[in-house]
């Protein structure tokens, strides 16, 4: 919910400092601020608002420093206040920290705490953190082991960094079920909630382990576990993305940007390495019981590849969102868990592979993020490589999902029919021809999208509806208008909508149709009567499909003619410019939606 | 970065509006397109330009000088035959000679916000040559893009014949000035020079997505207009303005100097009334309707998406509707500009000899300067009255 950032360096760390933090800002966007450490004195600048409305008031990278640490909020305990804003400071101001997750036990400690006379200023689960570094100070006169002491104090989960005075060239972090990670320079240390904090300076990245924590200083660092004490070796990672990645280059938002990359990231899960894919596949052969599961559009990826590996093996497979795992799972030995997240730190999917886990099951993931949580958690990870996701709806990084699902169905179809191997073939060459389809709609279908969404941006109530995979994308659709017009969405089956909600229908509602292909005969005829069944009750009804022009649509999205086991692609990527454009249209705050977060790490 | 502005066009297909004035030189309440884009580079630094002028440019040059009332340092370059795009771009060869990027802007678009800003910032990032692209609903006029993820643009298809949905140039780049050498290489054939130039130094795209308008046809100033308009949020009065009771206002009305308003009139804004106007008694003003200095709308005329140019008498009981009417131009009592159609459909402008479908399913008349029509006359939807036309009274009964 919030982004980090820390550097040490043997130069002023100061720009960089709220340039990493920039880079950070998707995280979270309510209020942010940073802490260096001055001659011996802790300086803290801090308010509410955007991290560029901030620095122009506050001036945040004006002091000159060797070190200092940075927060951007997305509010959880607490209201969207100055005093609420991180860096929080102790009570005799000898520690500031910034901190990412929940402390769930901070009522008890903070009535603890204000027994012995600390008084608080902010209504921060956060403000616990660094009075205990300092109570634990007190006590020990040792930085390192008033951290340890902390450490053991705390429940919940967390991500935190500090610096003190009484240590003025070192940062102190931890963390235990919220991310964070060091980048290693030559000359700097870097720490973060993700790599686009550092990754403009430093390409050698470690993922600290829950319960470890370090001490940067400017030459280097030390991981140490906090139960044991003893130093933890670990191997630096190199990344190859380049900073570039995640800047927006001529585009208008990072959700253009990120659409426009569709092919290039179809194109990488195709070349990604056939044994990782056969791996994921052969864990799924062995289980006797399988689940697909994610939050969000991740949740829906699933639900799209669910229909995709039926296809694919004739078999069914389950999909369940990961909060309600503990409700309703059933896991033992011989379960897999897939899980699929773009950020590999969602809190519910890391969670339901840890109930899972605890059950004996076996759990695999499709992720996104280098060195995040779930990548080093699962048993089997496939790191889809689509490089960093800046805007908080995720487009990219959820098509090339579910294109590395439909390899892994294409491998197991094939161990369970042999026979078939032609038409498998067939498939995987089909899915080679992705990209340059969605290509064309991204050349030439673009400016029809808009027009389009320029006359139906006024309706503020949708239905999206589709039949079989169809009604799949269709969720994917829903949501993505959702969560970036704040106009209200849902889907459901061409079918299940005669069932009650059609009672919603006039001239006032909206629908958008994803029309199966006509080759699909059943599927299309079907949902071609659920259009008319809308149309007859005076609703307006949008078409995405792959022609000819049909007059009963009001409006329509005609898509390139391709092979039918690829068309749910086509229109997930026109869902995705259809939500961009309705959403440029209301000037709606585009790489980041009010109230929504990249990667929610909270419950 | 030096710039190029090219301003020298005839603005074939704008006439009658433009036989009079370059096309940048039409004013938009009471501001010239060029004038508007003068204001975008002084914004993002930019004081030194040269303008290529070639049709009527004198009134370029009377309006602007050289620049010293604007705070910019303006020179001209003089196209004398108006043969093509190629040929303006190369009079500045010379001027640009030592520097390696120059910005090139073409003058009859008409954009709010600034353009020039969105396409400098791309160029920092890319340090490549750079184009700005928009999404348009007439691809078919335009050169079409296809371009890669990175923005590289991979392919331009001039006015295809069929529209699609491409982004399309928009008419500001940032070129290198090798650019002069690969135009006289493609004999000054400015699209192919286009094309060379992505092939050999690359061109990137830069994404414009607010208000675009091409000034291609009459009708497209109503839209530039509108533009304008509909970002106004609240009504500026200035307090030399005089009006009796009962003069009613509602919304973003601007009503200029000296301005004389009769009771009983209605103005339903946006509006702009220019300075030094008079209008009288129970007259209905009606949305995006502007008006230039200097005109005198008689009792009961109603106003609706119309541009006066300035210095116009409307006389009394006319109507003027999704109408342009040029510069001193007079229309008589009781005229009425018929701007629909029975049945609804979108309606044909004959432009230059040829039909032009206009795609709006209400346009009026497009009327050039110092036309005088006589009272009791009715216009065609969609008709263009030549500047300096004489249309005698029409009489039922004479």
């Amino acid at each position: 919910m919030c982004g980090i950032s820390g550097i040490v360096s043997y130069k002023n760390v100061s720009k960089r400092l709220v340039k990493s933090l920039s880079n950070l800002e998707y995280r979270g966007y309510d209020s942010c601020g940073v802490a260096y450490l001055r001659n011996g004195q802790i300086e803290i600048r801090k308010d509410i608002g955007t991290i560029s409305e901030v620095e122009a008031r506050e001036r945040l990278s004006d002091p000159v420093s060797c070190i200092g640490i940075a927060h951007t909020r997305w509010a959880t305990h607490g209201g969207v206040t100055k005093a609420n804003a991180h860096p929080h400071l102790s009570y005799h101001q000898n520690f500031v920290i910034i901190h990412n997750g929940i402390i769930s036990n901070f009522r008890e400690l903070r009535e603890e705490l204000s027994k012995q006379g600390y008084e608080f200023k902010s209504d921060t689960d956060s403000e616990i953190v660094a009075q205990l570094l300092e109570y634990h100070y007190e006590q020990t006169k040792d930085v390192e082991q008033a951290l340890v002491d902390t450490i053991h104090r705390l429940e919940g989960s967390y991500a935190f960094a500090t610096i003190t005075p009484y240590d003025p060239e070192r940062i102190y972090c931890t963390r235990h079920e919220s991310p964070l990670l060091i980048g290693v320079g030559p000359d700097s240390q870097y720490i973060g909630s993700d790599l686009n904090a550092f990754i403009e300076y430093t390409k050698n990245l470690i993922t600290l382990s829950d319960g470890e924590y370090a001490i940067l200083d400017k030459d280097g660092y030390v991981i140490k576990n906090a139960m044991t004490g003893r130093e933890a070796q670990r191997e630096i990672t190199h990344i190859s993305w380049d900073a570039e990645i995640s800047k927006k280059g001529g585009y208008p938002h990072f959700m253009l940007k990120e659409i426009h990359e569709e092919p290039q990231v179809v194109h990488t899960v195709m070349q990604l390495e056939s044994e990782k894919i056969a791996k994921l596949a052969e864990m799924i052969n062995e289980a006797k019981r399988v689940y697909l599961t994610g939050m969000g559009t991740a949740y829906y990826v699933t639900v799209i590849a669910q229909y995709y590996l039926a296809q694919l093996t004739g078999k069914f497979y389950n999909t369940l969102c990961a909060d309600e795992f503990e409700n309703v799972g059933e896991f033992d030995e011989d379960t897999l868990v897939i899980a699929v997240s773009q950020s590999g730190e969602t809190y519910d999917t890391l969670s339901a592979l840890r109930c899972a886990k605890n059950r004996g099951a076996k759990t695999a993931a499709v992720v996104n993020m280098l060195g995040s949580t779930m990548s080093h958690d699962v048993d089997h990870v496939i790191m889809q490589g689509s490089g960093s996701e800046i805007c908080v709806l995720s487009t990219k990084a959820a098509l090339a999902q579910v294109v590395a699902l439909i390899r892994t169905g294409i491998e197991l179809g094939s161990h369970f029919s042999p026979d078939q191997a032609e038409e498998f073939d067939q498939r995987r060459r089909e899915i080679l021809q992705t990209p340059q389809y969605i290509q064309q709609i991204l050349d030439e279908l673009s400016g029809i999208i808009r027009l389009i969404a320029n006359k139906i941006y006024h309706i503020t109530n949708w239905l999206f509806l589709g039949r079989g995979i169809y009604y799949a994308v269709s969720l994917e659709g829903a949501l993505k208008l959702k969560e970036v017009t704040y106009h209200h969405a849902e889907s459901m089956t061409g079918g299940f909508m005669k069932h009650g909600t059609i009672s919603l229908i006039d001239s006032q509602m909206g629908s958008v149709f994803f029309v199966p292909p006509e080759t699909e005969k059943k599927l299309h005829t079907d949902t071609m009567s659920n259009v008319e069944e809308i149309k007859a009750r005076g609703g307006f009804v949008l078409g995405v499909h792959s022609g000819p022009f049909n007059p009963l649509f009001d409006q329509q999205i005609i898509l390139p003619d391709a092979p039918p086991f690829i068309m749910p692609l086509l229109h997930i990527a026109a869902s995705h410019l259809l939500a961009y454009f309705v959403a440029v249209k209301l000037r709606r705050n585009i790489d980041k939606p009010r109230s929504l977060a990249k990667s929610v790490t909270v419950p | 970065m030096k710039t190029l502005i090219l301003a020298a066009g005839v603005g074939r297909n704008l006439r009658p509006l433009t036989s009079t004035r370059p096309k940048s030189m039409i004013k938009l309440c009471n501001k010239t397109i060029l004038h508007h884009l003068l204001d975008m580079l002084k914004e993002v630094g930019i004081s030194d330009v040269e303008i290529v002028i070639g049709h009527e440019g004198r009134k370029i040059l009377d309006y602007f000088r050289y620049g010293q009332d604007f705070g910019m340092d303006i020179n001209y370059l003089n196209q004398k035959e108006p043969t093509n795009i190629g040929d303006a771009v190369m009079l500045a060869r010379d001027k640009f000679a030592d520097s390696n990027y120059f910005l090139l802007v073409y003058s009859d678009i008409f954009i709010r916000k600034n353009i020039i800003k969105n396409t400098l910032t791309s160029f920092r990032s890319a340090q490549k040559p750079v184009a700005a692209v928009c999404l348009t609903s007439s691809t078919s006029l335009f050169g079409n893009i296809y371009m890669a993820s990175d923005m590289q643009i991979t392919r331009i298809v001039e006015k295809p014949e069929k529209s699609l949905g491409n982004y399309v140039l928009a008419g500001a780049y940032i070129l290198p000035t090798e650019f002069f050498d690969i135009l006289e290489s493609e004999n000054r054939d400015i699209e192919k020079a286009y094309s060379r130039l992505l092939k050999d130094k690359g061109l990137y795209a830069s994404i414009w997505e607010e208000d675009w308008v091409h000034l291609g046809y009459p009708w497209d100033i109503l839209t530039a207009n509108q533009i304008i308009m509909n970002s106004w949020k609240e009504a500026r009065i200035h307090r030399s303005v005089s009006m009796d009771g009962h003069v009613r206002i509602e919304g973003p009305v601007r009503i200029d100097k000296n301005v004389r308003i009769e009771s009983g009139t209605t103005i339903k804004g946006p509006c702009y009334i220019g300075a030094d106007s008079y209008i009288g008694n129970n007259v209905l003003i009606r949305q995006n309707s502007s008006i230039g200095e200097g005109s005198v709308v008689g009792f009961g005329v109603e106003m609706k998406n119309s541009v006066l140019f300035g210095q116009n008498r409307i006389g009394r009981l006319s109507f003027v509707g999704d109408s342009v009417v040029g510069e001193h131009t007079v229309i008589g009592s009781g005229v009425m500009t018929v701007n629909t159609t029975l049945d609804g459909s979108p309606i044909g402008v004959n432009i230059n000899g040829k039909e032009i479908n206009s795609s709006f399913e209400k346009l009026g008349s497009f009327i050039g300067d110092r036309v005088e029509i006589g009272a009791g006359n009715t216009l065609r939807f969609g008709s263009i009255v030549p500047s300096g036309t004489k249309i005698k009274e029409h009489f039922s009964i004479s």
